[in-house]
């Protein structure tokens, strides 16, 4: 019997443990071929801000890229402190290519030096060394995400995104009243504030290119209305209230026009706005007898023409519409249902809500070949947004019935939910790269 | 106007065709899911709408174009005219990802128009909603576009323009929350706010 409520214990003691910890864990859907094999060592003197913080965050990071396949510290072939004791032939024993090696010393009260190294195990030599310093303890996750981004493009080649913001919707539930709030946080969720709260329904928000406005609508009037709100003055501007929707606000990548959806003729179609002279020009049909519906636009890079969400035949599909001429073309023919689509950085591919028979799920298509992958395994996955350097998804998904937002790498190696702190939590948008 | 007369004897004519064949209501009607929508709101659309085309309905072997019939249903319609707004039910509800209003809401729709119609200075607002599934904003365009609909249908009884707004929440704001069939028929409406 004793025995029994023991393993009782520590049966009750696990699941809390799962609990806890299941929302940080990455899912690797995937093996580790062509990850880069890498190991991130404790960094030496972290007692001074919190054990393990800053070496944890990048290595979350880093799994959650698809990019890297990290090795757990308790597989590692040697404790590592001191660079110079590298015992390289171990690691490479170990399959390890690269390691990051790091030292935080404490210059002053609430004042650290954060020292750390980048190398190269099979060419045994260091790729770079850095120093950040005053960092104080409040820095450590902005801290952790430029290691972050530092690895990545010196492993990679790739600009890192790890640094830049989202933007989503959250719904608390407080019976019989519901508050809707509008939050920025940084890329994993972590740093969340609200920017704007409202007793009515908020939607679509989504950052202009220079990421200092967010675009978004609010029923704040009774009908849909489309609000630019900056981010950092915190003042806002009503820039759309048609009669009938005003929906799916979109920026151009220059900045200057805002692609609207409205049905100010009747069916729902796509607009284009100059916000400084509030000019409105319709970009998809609006004749008489069209009742289709056209919406969800997204620039393309170049911003000579836009994808949009249609479902003027066969389903609700993605197309193509070339902005000087308006000439329509579909790009989408797998499935029922894709929609909501959001082109990647370098124009190559596009991420949209698809559903092929198995529920709604995010996918990807190659624009060249028409290839289409499947990344999710959801029911009600929607809203993806590309990272700035286009590796890394975020989307909208449901877990226990809850509305949660999720990472997925654009390879589909690896998902991730992201912390976030109660309520419903919807239509995220990832910001530009900004400094 | 004798284009709308034309409609609205057209409209009349599809009752009968409907009442003649009420299965499809009462199928409805005995959907226990929705008989206990906690509201009531459903449950009384349903029922308003149900007990008049299977009273219809009742006199078996209808066909299309008897012009008895069709005064007997003017007169019904009419009838509902007198009696107080709120006593005729207020939501419309659509088949997935459609906006083609069902034919068991004809005589609903016809009955807010001849409301309308008698009493000008009434307005009403036309509120549309899309279940869960989809995206978020499609579904604001599906719901606006069933409100539309709706909207074109009651102007084309007569009913003037001005008479009639409609606001789209999408899936914004459910009826009831759930995932399932017997949520998602629930929450695919337009609803008539006086």
């Amino acid at each position: 019997m004793k025995n029994f409520l023991k393993s009782l214990t520590f049966l009750v003691l696990w699941l809390v443990w799962q609990d806890v910890f299941s929302v940080m864990e990455i899912e690797i859907t995937e093996g580790v071929e062509g990850a880069h094999p890498i190991a991130i060592a404790a960094f030496s003197g972290d007692t001074y801000i919190e054990p393990g913080a800053v070496e944890s965050i990048v290595r979350s990071n880093l799994w959650r890229s698809g990019l890297f396949n990290v090795l757990e510290p308790q597989h590692f072939p040697q404790v590592v402190t001191d660079p110079s004791r590298l015992h390289f032939q171990l690691w490479r024993e170990a399959g390890v290519e690269s390691l990051l090696i790091g030292t935080i010393t404490r210059a002053a009260e609430d004042q650290y030096r954060i020292e750390f190294r980048l190398y190269d195990l099979v060419r045994q030599k260091r790729l770079s060394g850095h120093v950040i310093s005053s960092v104080s303890s409040k820095d450590v996750r902005k801290v952790g995400h430029k290691i972050s981004d530092m690895v990545f493009e010196s492993l990679t080649g790739i600009r890192g995104s790890f640094s830049t913001h989202i933007v989503y919707v959250r719904a608390v539930r407080n019976s019989p009243d519901t508050k809707y709030e509008l939050r920025v946080a940084d890329f994993d969720g972590h740093n969340a504030r609200t920017v704007f709260s409202s007793a009515t329904q908020l939607m679509s928000p989504t950052w202009s290119p220079d990421g200092t406005r967010l675009a978004y609508v609010s029923f704040e009037g009774g009908n849909s209305a489309i609000y630019v709100q900056d981010v950092v003055k915190g003042t806002r501007f009503r820039v759309s209230a048609q009669t009938g929707m005003n929906s799916a606000p979109a920026w151009s990548p220059d900045g200057r026009y805002l692609a609207l959806t409205l049905s100010i003729e009747g069916s729902s179609d796509i607009y284009l706005m100059d916000t400084q002279t509030r000019r409105l020009r319709r970009i998809t049909s609006g004749l008489a007898s069209d009742t289709a519906i056209d919406t969800e636009a997204c620039w393309m890079p170049d911003s000579k023409a836009l994808l949009f969400t249609s479902d003027r035949s066969d389903g609700t599909q993605v197309y193509r519409v070339s902005v000087r001429d308006r000439k329509v073309e579909r790009i989408t023919f797998q499935g029922k249902y894709n929609a909501a689509p959001d082109v990647s950085p370098d124009g190559r591919y596009v991420a949209m809500v698809h559903n092929g028979g198995n529920g709604f799920r995010i996918a990807v298509m190659d624009l060249k070949s028409g290839a289409m992958r499947v990344l999710t395994d959801g029911n009600m996955d929607e809203g993806p947004s590309y990272a700035p350097n286009g590796k890394m998804i975020i989307y909208a998904t449901l877990k226990h019935g809850r509305e949660v937002l999720a990472a997925v790498s654009s390879n589909g190696r690896a998902r991730q939910q992201l912390q976030a702190a109660g309520g419903n939590v919807r239509a995220p948008d990832w910001s530009s790269f900004h400094d | 106007m004798a284009k709308k007369m034309l409609f609205s004897m057209l409209l009349t004519g599809v009752l009968m065709i409907l009442g003649a064949c009420g299965t499809h209501t009462e199928q409805m009607l005995e959907n226990p899911d929705i008989a206990s929508v906690p509201d009531g709101a459903e449950g009384s659309a349903t029922k308003q709408d149900g007990s008049e085309t299977s009273g219809i309905g009742g006199e078996d072997g209808l066909s299309i174009g008897v012009l008895d019939e069709q005064d007997s249903a003017a007169g019904s319609a009419s009838d509902s005219g007198t009696a107080s707004f709120a006593d005729l039910g207020n939501v419309i509800y659509f088949e997935y990802n459609s906006s083609e209003i069902r034919d068991e809401f004809l005589p609903l729709i016809i009955r807010i128009a001849k409301k309308l119609e008698e009493n000008s200075t009434m307005k009403v607002r036309l509120e549309g909603h899309a279940d869960e599934r989809g995206t978020r904003e499609y579904n604001l365009a599906l719901g606006e576009r069933r409100a539309r609909e709706v909207r074109n249908l009651i102007i084309l009884q007569g009913v003037r323009d001005k008479q009639v707004d409609i606001v789209s929440y999408g899936e914004e704001k459910p009826a009831v929350t759930g995932s399932g069939e017997e949520f998602w028929q629930q929450n695919r409406r337009v609803e008539l706010v006086h």
